[in-house]
């Protein structure tokens, strides 16, 4: 029992000094990936890159020791980061305090999901989620990972769009016909060529690690990072800088309004409490007006964002070393120029007139806070949790799903055994004490297992070291960060984003059934047009494919049988067979309950309406696995209405489930016991005679081959 | 005409019964004086090949990738031996990569698992800690066994004749070899010798190609050989065609059939997800 609470124990079965050894390397190689992967998952969930980190700290230690599998590498991971920035953007600003509180919220609601799932063995949940939605969804997913990447790859700063992912990556074209800075977009070309060389020539080197240590060592030899601050009279435009004094004064009304709405917020809960419908009814309105003026206010302010970034200024040095910004078309004549363009750093805040900040380089990670996050327990905020109920739902479902295949394939190469729900437990666990330690959602990784395994881990041990050597990082080595650029965490988002690109899922789900691959092609586009808004389209994938599940179980297929060429009773319509004339046998392929039961009943009538001459039923219950109540009785009454025909009918490859069920209800007394076969030949023999009484048929077709002549 | 394969819990106990059994037989005795000249042939050391039999992959020691292909040359060089035919053969494994081949003889001589009941030495006498010394011996076999040939070598099942010394005397264990060999049983058969045949070739094509594909795995049927290795789909053509320029120079390959399995643990690590 307590090796069931605590599967850890279960480690140190013949563990050996060796085996200590071999994980702490493994958990080493797995640390060196995994560091420079977080940060860049970070980001793409809208979380500044430190937070990877903080997500690498717990979780990897705590879900391996609470977990089933010994080799899952559990941490920041895609789709996962992405779902969290897709969840969290309605709710709060990118990166804002609110934003990084409602991620560590999110973990937790995504933890105890999990938890639940997995105490109560439930894991069998992740099912709904079929292969062909989540390929769609996956694919669609990795085009939008990328794309949102692409600001960062070249340099520019656009606001997102208002509805649709598709808006901001229009606004990025936009941004890049209209200026690219180089250098980010070289030092993002590196960090590629170094991540794909390496993988060519020598993939045991740890390619992320080797692209961040490098770039981050020219970024810091280069000076890539090339801010200032000014006060706004350097800027010689007066355009631009009637533009600040327009956006400040934007940005101002913005912050009076939001105010203003915190109060009506506040009218409204109070009416509603006090049941005044009148005050309820003022306060709806005065909301709506304020939203209105809000939505339109905060247009304004995103129309002069776009504007000022489209100034490219240039510095002009004065006599006393200060700069002088001139627009870049503007430079007067004689003026020598410091040769870099500088763009005026711009957000969601007011710009300070005062201490402008201005950009000459790229973008960089920035300072890191040193030391292990202080663990508390997450603010819960009850009307958030039901806003972010269903993305934590299906992250929790998306992200077990890709942490369970890994550790299913790595189980079947170890021999060792896996506990889904187990699994479940320890991913829970790991999401719950992550939260506690300011982390994101996280999940088992592809990549970091596999690494894991390949470095030879025996034991979950070499999670735990793994989490140690973050811990390490953290404490003493994160001044060591400041320098890496932004593009190189784009470029290995990108990178990993290439591996969930799966174009076969699609023609392979079209191929088995074309129903499947059109819920996936459906999930994709679904997916790409709602985005950033992803969990719609899972959620339409699986309505589509819970719809298709019912309809085929409403519908099963009904064959008439005959003999066919190898001596076989097969379809007649897939096998072009005749059909006997004085028999029928009709195979049922599904199991018969209150859905379809009816619809075996107009079958079987429309069958005997066809056939005149019919004599003899024989019902192939091979194909039923199950009946229940609804079935048992559809079926008595189909007995009886064919015999009141003047028809027999008997049953063949009665299973024992079914048998069980028939013999509870009496139904073998019915229909009589020598009407029950055990295979479809001795039905046939036991009925044939009988039913081709003063029959005309030259040869029947339940006897021997009979194909329709073509004409 | 008869091959034994004998396997022992004590070295040096189960090569004096090989090779009296060899010259009660009057066949030649196959033991690991045949390692320097696999050494040589394949250049590698022979501490190598030693450790390969006698260690299990650790940290400091030998590595997997090297064991593996070690056991892959032993392999290849034994079965070639066995085929020769009248071979008593012991320490090198042999019963664990000799499988359906029903001439062969397979004992397992225990030399150090207890006492001899009723006779000279009382179990009381075996003393604790010999008693544990045979265990963690017997422990290890498994051990080694498993990693290196998934097979249990401790399991008595795998044996036609399993020898307790602490209840039979030498002499007496070569008597029963040699009369268990005389058994119609255990004299060759058409089939028994082409399935003898069929793993010395496979065993010298795994043994070619084990240097650039160690993950390799060969099945030989006739002259016809079916390789399997790992590799990515990018990689498969060209691994195919090397495969199949290095296993069909080897003498009495008629057709190779290569599989590229799917490595998904690569494919993930590549993947960076």
């Amino acid at each position: 029992m307590i090796k069931r609470v605590f599967p850890f124990l279960n480690w140190f079965e013949g563990y050996g000094l060796n085996s200590l050894r071999i994980d702490l390397l493994a958990g080493i190689t797995v640390a060196l990936v995994l560091i420079p992967q977080s940060m860049a998952y970070a980001q793409l969930a809208g979380l500044p890159a430190y937070y990877g980190l903080y997500a690498s700290f717990l979780p990897p230690m705590i879900a391996a020791l609470f977990g089933s599998s010994r080799q899952l590498a559990t941490g920041p991971v895609a789709i996962v980061s992405l779902m969290t920035a897709a969840s969290l953007e309605p709710l709060a600003a990118i990166g804002s305090e609110g934003f990084i509180m409602y991620a560590v919220l999110l973990a937790l609601m995504v933890g105890a999901f999990q938890f639940s799932l997995g105490v109560l063995r439930l894991g069998l949940v992740v099912n709904f989620l079929s292969h062909p939605v989540v390929n769609g969804f996956t694919n669609a997913a990795a085009l939008i990972i990328a794309s949102s990447q692409l600001s960062k790859l070249f340099g520019v700063f656009v606001d997102k769009g208002q509805h649709h992912h598709y808006e901001t990556i229009w606004r990025v074209a936009q941004a890049a016909v209209h200026y690219i800075h180089w250098p980010t977009l070289l030092m993002g070309a590196l960090a590629f060529g170094i991540m794909y060389g390496l993988r060519w020539i020598s993939p045991k080197i740890p390619n992320v690690l080797a692209a961040v240590a490098v770039t981050t060592i020219i970024s810091w030899a280069t000076g890539f990072q090339h801010n200032t601050t000014t006060g706004i009279e350097a800027i010689q435009s007066g355009e631009l800088r009637q533009l600040i004094a327009h956006f400040n004064q934007t940005v101002d009304n913005i912050s009076k309004f939001a105010e203003e709405q915190t109060e009506v917020n506040l009218a409204l809960e109070s009416a509603h409490r006090a049941h005044d419908i009148v005050a309820v009814l003022t306060a709806e309105h005065r909301a709506s007006i304020l939203m209105l003026n809000l939505e339109r206010i905060k247009d304004e302010a995103h129309v002069y964002r776009k504007k000022i970034r489209r100034y490219l200024l240039t510095g002009v040095e004065q006599s006393d070393g200060r700069l002088r910004f001139y627009p870049q078309k503007e430079i007067p004549p004689g003026v020598h120029s410091d040769g870099r363009t500088w763009r005026i750093k711009v957000g969601n805040k007011l710009l300070k007139t005062d201490n402008l900040m201005l950009m000459g380089g790229g973008a960089v990670v920035g300072a890191i806070p040193q030391g292990v996050p202080a663990l508390t327990v997450p603010d819960i905020n009850l009307k958030v949790v039901f806003r972010l109920f269903p993305y934590a739902v299906i992250i929790s479902l998306l992200g077990f799903m890709e942490a369970i295949a890994i550790a299913k394939a790595m189980a079947a190469k170890t021999g060792q055994r896996l506990d889904p729900n187990q699994e479940l437990i320890g991913q829970g666990l790991a999401n719950i004490c992550g939260s506690f330690g300011q982390s994101y959602p996280t999940s088992g990784s592809f990549s970091r297992s596999a690494v894991n395994l390949q470095a030879g881990a025996v034991s979950g041990l070499s999670s735990v070291f793994t989490s140690l050597i973050v811990v390490i990082v953290l404490l003493f080595f994160t001044p060591l960060l400041y320098y890496l650029p932004q593009a190189v965490l784009a470029a290995v988002i990108m990178m990993a984003v290439i591996g969930l690109v799966n174009v076969s899922g699609f023609i392979h789900a079209w191929q088995t059934q074309w129903y499947d691959g059109a819920i996936s092609i459906i999930t994709f586009v679904i997916t790409l047009l709602v985005a950033p808004e992803l969990d719609r389209g899972i959620m339409v994938g699986v309505g589509l494919s819970l719809m298709v599940f019912l309809y085929k179980s409403m519908r099963p297929t009904i064959a008439t049988l005959s003999r066919a060429q190898d001596q076989s009773l097969r379809d007649c319509i897939a096998h072009g067979l005749k059909e006997c004339r004085y028999m029928a046998m009709v195979r049922f392929d599904g199991p018969l309950f209150f859905a379809n039961a009816s619809y075996m009943e107009d079958q079987i009538m429309d069958l005997m309406a066809s056939k005149k001459e019919l004599k003899h039923i024989i019902l192939v219950f091979n194909g039923i696995n199950d009946i229940d109540a609804s079935g048992e009785e559809a079926l008595s009454l189909l007995v009886d209405r064919i015999r009141s025909a003047g028809i027999d009918v008997s049953l063949s490859g009665v299973n024992e489930a079914v048998m069980k069920v028939f013999k509870r209800t009496h139904f073998p007394e019915k229909i009589g016991e020598d009407h029950i076969h055990a295979t479809m030949e001795k039905a046939i023999t036991a009925a044939h005679e009988k039913a081709h009484r003063d029959g005309e048929e030259d040869a029947c077709p339940l006897m021997t081959y009979c194909r329709i002549e073509p004409n | 005409m008869s091959i034994v394969v004998i396997s022992s819990d004590s070295y040096r106990r189960g090569r004096k019964i090989g090779e009296k059994s060899a010259q009660a037989l009057g066949y030649r005795y196959l033991d690991r004086e045949i390692l320097p000249a696999v050494a040589n042939r394949y250049g590698i050391e022979e501490a190598k090949l030693i450790m390969a039999l006698d260690e299990i992959p650790s940290f400091m020691g030998i590595s997997t990738k090297l064991r593996d292909r070690c056991l892959a040359y032993i392999q290849e060089a034994v079965l070639g031996e066995l085929l020769q035919d009248q071979v008593v053969c012991h320490g090198l494994s042999a019963h664990l990569y000799v499988h359906g081949v029903s001439h062969v003889l397979k004992v397992r001589i225990l030399a150090s698992s207890g006492g001899r009941v009723g006779g000279k030495v009382s179990p009381a006498d075996v003393s604790r800690r010999s008693r544990k010394k045979a265990k963690n011996r017997e422990k290890f076999a498994r051990r080694w066994s498993l990693d290196a040939f998934k097979v249990d070598e401790t399991d008595p099942s795998h044996y036609d004749l399993v020898i307790n010394l602490g209840q039979i005397d030498a002499d007496e264990a070569v008597r029963i070899i040699t009369d268990t060999v005389d058994h119609r049983r255990f004299k060759p058969m058409t089939y028994s010798l082409k399935c003898l045949q069929d793993w010395e070739l496979g065993s010298r094509v795994r043994a070619a190609l084990m240097e650039q594909f160690p993950d390799v795995r060969v099945e030989a049927d006739g002259g016809k050989v079916v390789v399997e290795t790992g590799g990515l789909k990018r990689e498969k053509q060209k691994k195919t065609a090397a495969v199949k320029a290095l296993a069909e120079k080897i003498p009495g390959v008629k057709e190779v059939q290569v599989h590229i399995i799917n490595d998904i643990f690569r494919q993930a690590v590549e993947s960076f997800r």
